[in-house]
């Protein structure tokens, strides 16, 4: 399962992207409250969680039962991985021009 | 993750962070953190969503940054979901940025999105499959092409990738 270390070790993986950015000294501790999504909540003003909404790893498995979008979950994903624009444009076909643009396939 | 990461580059020779994630990814949470770090350090910085810098055109957005770099910030935060190669590169042309991506399973990000659009734009749907069939799957598909788009160069020394516990992408 694809999660960021971000979310599940928030310390560790902010130290390091900090590091990257040339910053060693922050207090990751105090950094973690403040970027928690209770705290956000309340300095963004989104008491009901509208946008800083708890998702939680392995949501999709609960919310979609449905067998034929679960295929075509994946067959989706495995054709976005195909990196020849030509190729992504055979693909997706199926799909109607004005998603094909909002996608930027060709690009 | 990527070793040349590691190598940290001095931050007040990078000034422009592009923080050019996917949607529903967790953007937010990692742009979040970085202001927090530099309100930490009392180090100076603007940031601007990329909508407001007319950032899906590019050469308006080249102006648009460039003034916003006349003012004093020392750093300046754009987040956007620039996704094609053309974007990639042009945000890499930048000899003083740094390109800050994050990643969560898509599938998950595709049940946000579904809630997304129901609590803050205000759609409707009947239910998932509604959702899924009418823009479900346009959504996938504009993801994958982020991922490919930002994988396919692999270690970039200005790019960092939030990392993967199951494994290296690259």
């Amino acid at each position: 399962m694809l999660i960021s270390r971000l979310v599940t070790h928030f310390e560790e993986e902010a130290g390091r992207m900090l590091a990257f950015a040339g910053f060693t000294d922050v207090d990751l501790h105090a950094l973690s409250k403040s970027v928690s999504i209770e705290n956000r909540r309340i300095s963004d003003g989104d008491k009901n969680g509208d946008f800083y909404r708890k998702g939680k790893v392995g949501e999709y498995w609960e919310v979609v039962q449905d067998e034929k979008i679960r295929r075509h979950v994946e067959q989706t994903l495995q054709w976005g991985k195909i990196g020849n624009p030509i190729l992504r444009r055979i693909y997706s076909s199926y799909l109607p021009w004005s998603v094909q643009r909002r996608a930027k396939l060709w690009s | 993750m990527n070793d040349s990461q590691g190598a940290a580059p001095r931050s007040d020779t990078y000034r422009y962070w592009f923080f050019p994630g996917a949607q529903r990814v967790g953007t937010h949470f990692q742009i979040n953190t970085m202001m927090d770090a530099l309100r930490q350090k009392n180090i100076s910085f603007v940031q601007r969503p990329g909508n407001t810098l007319e950032a899906s055109d590019l050469e308006k957005f080249r102006t648009n940054l460039a003034k916003l770099a006349e003012g004093p910030e020392t750093h300046i935060l754009v987040n956007f979901h620039w996704r094609t190669r053309q974007e990639r590169d042009f945000l890499l042309s930048y000899p003083n940025a740094l390109c800050f991506l994050i990643w969560r399973d898509f599938r998950d990000a595709l049940v946000s999105y579904y809630h997304f659009l129901i609590k803050r734009r205000q759609r409707m749907f009947h239910d998932f499959a509604h959702f899924y069939w009418t823009e479900g799957y346009a959504f996938l598909w504009r993801q994958s092409i982020h991922q490919q788009t930002w994988f396919e160069i692999g270690n970039h020394p200005c790019v960092f990738h939030a990392d993967f516990p199951s494994g290296n992408p690259f």
